[in-house]
């Protein structure tokens, strides 16, 4: 009897066919693209690129698999989560539920954890594995067979697992931030039903031209935007990097610099927790939480 | 270990749950020992469900409950853990597939038998791989309880279990009803509209109105308590002077009407007509359409 | 599913069926009895009731219960059970057929009494 990797088993049992789908449709379009579609490159970019292109390609390949499986997870997994307190209900399987020896906060924090950070990470991975298949495709359809085996996968690989590394670590401290957000939306929905994301919209529209037109504490707006801002910046980072690349060899050589980089640019994404911004946004993510295991506690009452 | 395990399961003293400014339990006391079979009657919205929701920790009750030794709303997840509750029978999950409950079950519940549903299961007509979706509602209804019974629990509570299913559904239920759960430490509590069917396989009943308690009593006191005498019309107008709790008809025809009294009537009243044994449903009409009788303990 | 009517207390109704099926030898002297569950499962009654009508079997001497066995049916039970129909009918069913035959005007020799089944 294990109630949390059963609870992790119950996302997995409800939501496999449309995970399967969410993974496996843009996959497939993009197999089918690379394979038969008909790609525009300008020709000057190509001339540029010169030898190095099979190497861009593959690259290019894998890190847009890899990030539009995590845009499409993320995107549809906030969507999910929006209605989380209330999935049950149409059902009435809540009672169910209720009825069972499981606590309330594991309940609640479960699925949470599940979809906001080990289905888009869980994505991620498998966009990656995905897209070398789409780079094998894409690069023998340029450059033959032959090209995809000799690309530089000494350096290839790490950048790759660097960058996905990256991305990987940085979920969790994204998500971090978008705690309040993302909890009083929650809280909200649980309370008003669909009306709890509007409530929450307006709120804090209405809110922040209150407190800037009138008060004259532009605080509000100026917080919602920097939670948002520095929840982007944990994913990915603000160092800009310029990479021109005419040769295989500079080609490697620049791959080579993207697991420090990368390491680089998560430290200075972990150096931004220390905000007061970011123990605020906690403390209303906590608060949010309480105040959602008290509604689950009294039977989540004036439930349909 | 629990070291608060007692002979009684359940205990209840002044117990009184409000939702607003209503009572929907008020200020009830009773005790439920091991072993038993309880029923647990009223109307819609005499408190049934708020009772048994307030057993397992899902309301807010004032004055005293305890329940297996624990406290239902502090010791919750412990409680459960030992009890089993059906708050309603249409309320399995309808994305999942009968196998995967029973892998959530296994997984969620100690005292949860996997092997044990499945044989269960057997018996009916559900399939491991249906939808929960596809099932009609009677075949909810029996995997459900079929769900349950896999539970190894010390008490069961029951809303209305049998709501949906056919005649030869329920008789499956109440058998097994008996043979798993009558070995005298387990107790059920259950509440049904179907109290004819159900009276002869309870050893006590918990009778509400109006979120009060009018009648706590086992059925083997039934018959020492009241007293339902069979007439003839001729005499009906004695017997309405001797105020009986109800005057009823039981039959057509001049000698079909009795009448039920709390306690024996005098003896000359007894003399008027042949004493019967009084149904519980005719004493639950009796008791929860006068609802400014006084609350009965026993 | 067994009705049980208003007469009586359940648990009587089940003795009196259950002695009823000991007259007709069911089970046999000096056999066991069903156990209680088995009982309570045919029935589908409490077996708490089942245990009272048992017990009263048990108070008229018709069953005996044998040390870690269980009940058992004593010898003798079915001769005790058939004399006590035989005084119930005599004293209580004979008389009230007595008045109705005579009522209708049928005589002795009316009945047939050497006719087999």
């Amino acid at each position: 009897m294990k109630p949390i990797p059963t609870l992790i088993r119950r996302e997995w049992l409800q939501h496999r066919f449309g995970w399967s789908l969410m993974a496996g449709i843009p996959l497939g379009l993009g197999l089918l693209l690379v394979a038969f579609g008909q790609v525009q490159v300008e020709s000057d970019e190509i001339e540029q690129a010169g030898a190095a292109l099979p190497t861009m390609l593959a690259l290019a390949s894998i890190a847009a698999s890899a990030l539009l499986l995590f845009g499409i997870a993320w995107l549809t997994s906030v969507i999910l989560v929006t209605g989380l307190s209330r999935r049950d209900h149409a059902d009435r399987s809540v009672e169910f539920w209720l009825s069972l020896p499981v606590g309330h906060v594991p309940s609640l924090a479960v699925p949470l954890g599940v979809h906001l950070i080990l289905v888009p990470a869980a994505a991620l991975v498998v966009g990656l594995l995905g897209g070398v298949l789409v780079s094998l495709v894409l690069v023998t359809r340029v450059a033959g067979v032959g090209a995809w085996f000799s690309l530089p996968w000494g350096a290839l690989l790490p950048a790759t697992l660097a960058g996905a590394g990256r991305v990987l670590a940085g979920l969790p401290l994204a998500t971090l931030w978008l705690a309040p957000i993302v909890m009083a939306v929650v809280l909200f929905t649980a309370w008003f039903r669909r009306w709890g994301l509007v409530i929450v919209a307006v709120g804090i529209g209405v809110g922040s031209v209150v407190l800037e037109r009138l008060f004259g504490q532009p605080l509000l707006s100026q917080a919602v935007a920097a939670l948002a801002r520095n929840a982007g910046r944990s994913i990915v980072g603000a160092g800009r990097v310029e990479m021109g690349t005419h040769s295989p060899e500079q080609a490697e050589a620049v791959l080579r610099l993207v697991p420090g980089l990368a390491l680089a640019d998560l430290g200075h994404a972990v150096s931004l927790l220390a905000s007061p911004l970011l123990l605020g946004g906690l403390i209303v993510a906590a608060g949010c939480f309480a105040l959602l295991v008290d509604w689950r506690r009294r039977g989540a009452q004036a439930a349909g | 270990m629990n070291t608060a395990i007692t002979d009684l399961l359940v205990e209840a003293r002044a117990l009184t749950v409000r939702y607003g400014a209503k009572r929907a339990v008020d200020d009830v006391s009773f005790t439920i020992p091991k072993g038993r079979v309880v029923g647990l009657l009223g109307h819609n919205g005499a408190g049934k469900t708020t009772l048994m929701k307030a057993l397992v920790g899902l309301a807010r009750p004032e004055g005293d409950l305890r329940v297996l030794g624990l406290d239902p709303r502090r010791q919750r997840v412990q409680l459960l853990a030992s009890a089993c509750y059906i708050p309603d029978v249409a309320i399995l999950p309808r994305w999942a597939r009968v196998e995967d409950l029973i892998t959530l079950l296994s997984g969620l519940h100690p005292k949860f038998s996997a092997e044990r549903a499945r044989q269960l299961l057997r018996r009916t007509s559900v399939g491991l791989g249906d939808k929960v979706r596809t099932l009609s509602k009677g075949m909810v209804v029996q995997a459900h309880l079929a769900l349950i019974a896999a539970i190894d629990a010390r008490l069961m509570i029951l809303d209305e279990p049998t709501l949906g299913l056919d005649v030869l559904s329920r008789k499956a239920f109440y058998e097994m009803l008996i043979d798993e759960w009558c070995d005298g430490e387990r107790s059920v509590v259950i509440s049904t509209h179907q109290v004819e069917e159900i009276e002869s396989l309870l050893s006590d009943v918990l009778m509400l109105n109006e979120g009060k308690l009018v009648l706590s009593i086992s059925l083997g006191d039934i018959d020492a308590r009241f007293v339902a005498l069979s007439h003839d019309a001729a005499v009906a107008e004695q017997m309405a002077a001797a105020h009986p709790l109800l005057r009823y008809r039981t039959g057509p025809g001049p000698g079909g009407n009795a009448a039920i009294f709390d306690g024996p009537p005098p003896a000359h009243v007894q003399a008027l007509g042949q004493r019967v044994r009084p149904s519980l449903v005719d004493l639950f009409v009796a008791l929860t359409r006068r609802p400014e009788l006084d609350r009965t303990q026993f | 599913m067994q009705t049980w009517d208003q007469r009586q207390p359940i648990y009587q109704q089940l003795a009196d069926l259950l002695a009823a099926q000991l007259l007709d030898g069911d089970p046999p002297e000096g056999q066991a009895m069903p156990s209680v569950r088995v009982l309570a499962g045919q029935y589908l009654l409490n077996p708490l009731t089942v245990n009272r009508a048992l017990q009263a079997l048990n108070d008229e001497g018709l069953l005996e219960s044998r040390r870690g066995l269980g009940l058992y049916v004593t010898a003798g039970a079915r001769e005790r059970l058939k004399a006590v129909e035989r005084r119930r009918f005599l004293e209580v069913e004979w008389p009230r057929l007595r008045e109705r035959l005579r009522r209708l005007g049928i005589g002795p020799e009316q009945l047939h009494w050497g006719d087999t089944r």
